[in-house]
């Protein structure tokens, strides 16, 4: 193999590419967002953290932050529960049934969230199916309101990350050596003490990879919300994108999506850090 | 021998979690369907109406056409420059080489909202608004992660003993990457391009902030058709769009396997 020291010519095309169209705009939206900005004379350089400010303390803001952090924390925590038994029961199965099962779970990611939102919205609707059915149990008298509200977005935002945690678990899960839960079995231990003492400890990496995936990704979702809940309910991405498609206001857009970037590799930092940890423990 | 505890609970639990992600999609191809003018489930009768409506729907058409060349432009463009950066990252050792594969994969870990913004950012100062080039630039920007990694997951499975053949048979370096070793690459190459199509192809985030009245993709047109209009039509165009995806995702899975490459890219 030959040792260059300068790149090859090979990597610069794409080198060329990501420094053009991904550090520098990156850099300047940074910049962008120390601009000051007035609906009369638009964008005027600047330096002041004025933006910032107004997202850190207005109480609007701070209502959309604290919307958007709850609804990623329960949209992480729903996937993990649904998306678990799945995980498991698709490491015991074999050949192509195990094909089967992982295209079903895996294909659904491939398919743009917004003809995904629109099955929700059908499903959830006052004439929709779960509503239907409701009513015809007689558990309900009249539609009970399901979309248009913050569980919607949580039903539409849970489908669509569901498959970044399934991946996550299953990877951990099927590290995991058939033979010690075997050991398990044979000495005696019930489905509860297996789970309990080897399957979720060995899992946990995955569970956290899965876990710091599905909220980074819910934090900075948009399209979901807006579809489910009507324009309701804005997450902070929602923000972004009416500052940069509606109000024009870039530079506080380009300050909210700082904000969301940072989080968001503060989350991916933290999910190097807690993996590093347990498989540390577990060594 | 496997080991089976609470198999019945558990395979009931993993049904209903396969069929929470599943129904949208079942719902929306079933609506296609129906003979009435309502978004409703189940569907009345049966019959082809509405996808005789989108036949006659000169907007979804053209977005479709639309898309569909964006689609074939980024996946070419994202598996060149991919492809090279790929083999060049796994053959040669050079100043910056980890701080170039990590930039390389950095867009799979940044949120597309904040590539899209940037970028729209500079673009516009740029003089490049929302236009075929800047949607081009955008998807590529996005899909490129994918295209490095799978090809780099294919460089690794060379058995390096192939090429030594080759160059003990008389080949000369040139001939050995352009007879033998891009052969190798073959299928991660074209998983590669055929994630790029399709993740150009049904992109909404991105393309959101680059289309314009003149030049909108086909899950802009869906997403704003969403917000004024509700009759089956646009589960009949989304129908398309999902027979499409999976008819396409079956062929990968067939040939270098979706899921295997899926599962590669997203945990290198």
């Amino acid at each position: 193999m030959l040792k260059y020291r300068l790149p090859p010519l090979l990597v610069w095309p794409a080198t060329a590419f990501l420094g053009a169209f991904l550090v520098y705009p990156l850099l300047l939206t940074v910049a962008i967002s120390f601009d000051e900005f007035s609906a009369l004379e638009g964008m005027k350089p600047a330096f002041q953290v004025g933006h910032y400010k107004t997202l850190l303390t207005d109480p609007y803001y701070h209502g959309v932050l604290l919307d958007t952090l709850r609804i990623s924390l329960i949209v992480t925590l729903a996937s993990l529960i649904i998306g678990y038994p799945l995980a498991l029961w698709m490491t015991r199965l074999e050949g192509v049934w195990k094909a089967i099962a992982m295209f079903c779970a895996l294909a659904p990611l491939m398919i743009s969230v917004v003809i995904r939102s629109l099955g929700w919205l059908v499903i959830l609707s006052d004439t929709g199916v779960i509503n239907q059915l409701l009513l015809a149990t007689g558990i309900v008298s009249s539609p009970v309101r399901l979309l248009y509200n913050e569980f919607a977005v949580i039903v539409g935002l849970t489908e669509a990350l569901l498959p970044f945690m399934i991946i996550s678990l299953l990877v951990s899960l099927q590290a995991i050596p058939n033979s010690i839960l075997q050991a398990a079995s044979v000495a005696g231990a019930g489905h509860w003490i297996v789970f309990r003492r080897i399957l979720l400890p060995l899992s946990l990496p995955g569970i956290a990879a899965g876990s710091l995936l599905v909220f980074a990704i819910a934090t900075s979702s948009f399209v979901t919300p807006r579809i489910l809940s009507g324009g309701h309910i804005n997450m902070v991405a929602n923000v972004v994108v009416d500052n940069f498609l509606v109000t024009l206001n870039w530079p506080f857009g380009a300050a909210v999506g700082i904000l969301l970037l940072i989080v968001v590799l503060l989350v991916f930092l933290l999910q190097h850090w807690l993996t590093e940890r347990i498989l540390g423990r577990y060594r | 021998m496997r080991v089976r505890w609470g198999s019945f609970w558990l395979a009931m639990a993993a049904f209903a979690a396969m069929g929470f992600l599943i129904a949208p999609l079942v719902m929306v191809v079933a609506i296609s369907f129906t003979s009435s003018q309502l978004l409703r489930f189940p569907p009345e009768g049966f019959s082809l109406r509405w996808y005789y409506a989108l036949i006659d729907n000169p907007q979804f058409i053209e977005a479709a056409w639309t898309s569909f060349q964006l689609a074939v432009a980024c996946s070419i463009v994202a598996t060149l420059i991919g492809t090279t950066a790929a083999i060049a990252i796994y053959r040669y050792r050079f100043f910056g080489r980890n701080a170039i594969y990590l930039l390389l994969l950095s867009p799979l870990m940044l949120p597309q909202l904040i590539l899209a913004i940037a970028l729209l950012i500079y673009l516009s100062r740029a003089g490049l608004p929302g236009s075929f080039l800047s949607l081009l630039i955008g998807h590529v920007l996005v899909t490129l992660p994918f295209v490095v990694r799978l090809v780099l997951v294919g460089l690794e499975r060379i058995d390096p003993n192939i090429e030594r053949a080759a160059a003990v048979a008389g080949a000369t370096r040139f001939e050995v990457f352009f007879r033998v070793t891009i052969w190798l690459i073959f299928p991660g190459m074209f998983a590669g391009a055929a994630f790029a199509f399709i993740m150009s192809f049904d992109n909404i985030v991105v393309s959101l902030f680059f289309t314009t009245s003149r030049m909108v993709t086909l899950p802009v047109e869906i997403y704003e058709y969403l917000e004024y209009a509700d009759d089956p039509l646009i589960t009949a165009v989304s129908s398309v769009v999902i027979l499409l995806i999976v008819a396409m995702l079956l062929v990968i899975e067939k040939t270098v396997g979706f899921t295997k490459s899926f599962t590669a890219v997203e945990h290198g």
